[in-house]
Formats: C-alpha cells, structure tokens, sequence
C-alpha cells in the first residue's frame, strides 16, 4: 500500500484517533484514582470508595460500548480488524489480568504452594500451542471462533464439534471461577450480600456488551 | 485427513510450508522439553537461583518467561519468512 492512498489514509487517521483515546483514557484513569485518593484523605468510606470505582467501570464500559456500537458482526467480535498489533497486544494483556488471575491464581498458590505452579505454567505453557498452531490460521481464515476454524479446516462436523466442546469444558471452567471472582468483588466494594452482588456484577456486564450491540 | 483432495500448492507455497512446520517442531520441541522434561526433575533440582530453589524458580517464572520468549521467537522468525515469500501484510 503507497502512503496516499484512502485505505492507507483512513487506517492512519483511525490509529491517530485511537491514540488519542488511549491517552485520554489513561488520562482520565490517573485522575480518578487521584480524586478517589483525595476524597478518601476528607474521609470518604470504603464503601463510598467501593461503589465510586464500580459506577465510575460500568459507566466507562457503557461509553465505550455506546460509542462503538455497530450492528455488523465483524465490528462487533473483531473491532472491524483494524485494530493495531500493539493495542490487541494490550487487549489480550488485559484479558489476561482477570478476576480469576487475580483472585482464583493467589488463593490456588497460596492454598496449594508449589503445585499450583501446575497452573501457572499451563495456561502460559497452553499459550503457546495457540499462538503456533491456531492463532495465525485463524486470523486467515477470518472468522471468529475455533470449530469454526477447525470444521472448515478439517471439512466436516466432527471436528467442528470437538472443538466445539473443548471450548466448553475450557469457558465453563473459567467462567464460574470469574463469575464467582465478579461476586466476590461487587461484594467487596458495595458491601452487598454475595448472591445480589453476582447478579448486579453480571447485570452489569450484560448491559455493557448489550450497548456495543444495539443497531444503529 | 481431508476427503477431498488438497488444491494443488505452487512449490513456493510447499517450501514456505515445510519451513513454518520445521520453525514450529523446532520451538514445539524446546516447549515440550521445558514443560514435560525439566518438571519430571523438579525435585533433583533444588540448587540455589537468585536465592530461591531453581525448580521453583522454574515453575513461577523461569517457564512463563520463556513460553514469552517461544511466542516471540516465532513471530519474528515467521515474519521474516512472510516478508521473504511475499505474503506479509505489511505494518500497520
């Protein structure tokens, strides 16, 4: 691609603007956590603090996904594919530091000591055989899931299926560890009871991605 | 593996397609090794790392790290063949 040409320009100017994002963003991150530290030194409450910082993610999530939302498919799971490596770099970074990481990986250590090691080096380890063997066939074969990927690759339904529950049993998994981790944090910072917590953390959710989702 | 016969592949795209296999067994090879090989020995190797007991050392960081460094390896390496066959997509 020559440098003048729309495509190319129109990529630059969407890199330009997504900068600018990121560093307002960021920007706008520092300063809350300024404000919050702030109010809390007046004396703010924990729980003050606690429903701050959850408002202030649901709203920040409701912004992004009312700014973004699209009705096409491929704006919605893969951001149009002009998404930067750098940035995607940092989405799957991000999606690394979940609450299972975060909660689930400090209690197995501590519970376990050594052999929880097992699952550090799992899934960093399991990293690896997706990002040889899956990821850039994936990515050229521009579609979204796994068995889709693995049904077209090996022609047929079996496949297709074997993928379809590997990715079960591995999102079940994962999912309860951080629905329970969602539970436990809404509860930490509202001071709600444990079963309404897991439900306003999840409502929560559901709203963000719905709001990304919604037709023009 | 496919019922239908593969499209006939130029011999360029069969030479790009046994390097990116033998760059994958390579570092497959070194992954394998790191994970299923040194941790069968995990308990003989206690000896002294920056202060802590090496397969710890290993297991906590050692092996995360070089898992990194697998990926990255491969995506510099594949990078360099993409742009030496034609068929890279360019920065963006």
């Amino acid at each position: 691609m020559s440098p003048t040409d729309p495509q190319h320009r129109a990529q630059s100017d969407f890199k330009k603007n997504l900068n600018r994002l990121y560093l307002a963003y960021t920007a706008g991150f520092v300063l809350l956590v300024f404000a919050v530290g702030v109010l809390e030194h007046w004396g703010l409450s924990r729980n003050g603090i606690g429903y701050i910082f959850l408002a202030a993610t649901v709203f920040v999530y409701a912004g992004i996904g009312m700014m973004s939302r699209t009705s096409d498919p491929e704006e919605y799971y893969a951001a149009g594919r002009r998404v930067p490596p750098f940035y995607n770099g940092m989405a799957t970074g991000a999606d690394w530091m979940s609450a299972a990481s975060f909660i689930s990986m400090a209690g197995t250590l501590y519970l376990n000591g050594f052999m929880g090691l097992a699952f550090v080096m799992g899934w960093t380890g399991g990293y690896c055989l997706v990002a040889l063997l899956l990821a850039p066939y994936l990515r050229k074969f521009a579609g979204y899931t796994i068995p889709d990927f693995l049904g077209a690759r090996y022609d047929g339904n079996l496949a297709r299926t074997i993928g379809a529950l590997g990715a079960i049993v591995c999102s079940f998994t994962y999912v309860v560890a951080q629905v329970y981790g969602i539970g436990l944090i809404t509860t930490r910072l509202t001071g709600m009871a444990f079963e309404m917590g897991i439900f306003a953390g999840l409502a929560g959710i559901l709203v963000c991605s719905f709001l990304g989702a919604c037709g023009q | 593996m496919m019922d239908k016969p593969p499209a006939k592949l130029s011999l360029q795209q069969q030479s790009y397609w046994r390097r990116n296999v033998r760059g994958i067994s390579v570092l497959l090879s070194v992954w394998f090794a790191l994970s299923f090989g040194l941790v069968y020995f995990a308990r003989e190797m206690t000896f002294n790392f920056f202060g802590w007991p090496f397969s710890f050392w290993l297991g906590a960081q050692g092996a995360p790290l070089s898992y990194c460094l697998i990926v990255a390896v491969y995506a510099w390496w594949i990078n360099r063949i993409d742009i030496e066959y034609g068929v890279d997509e360019g920065q963006d």
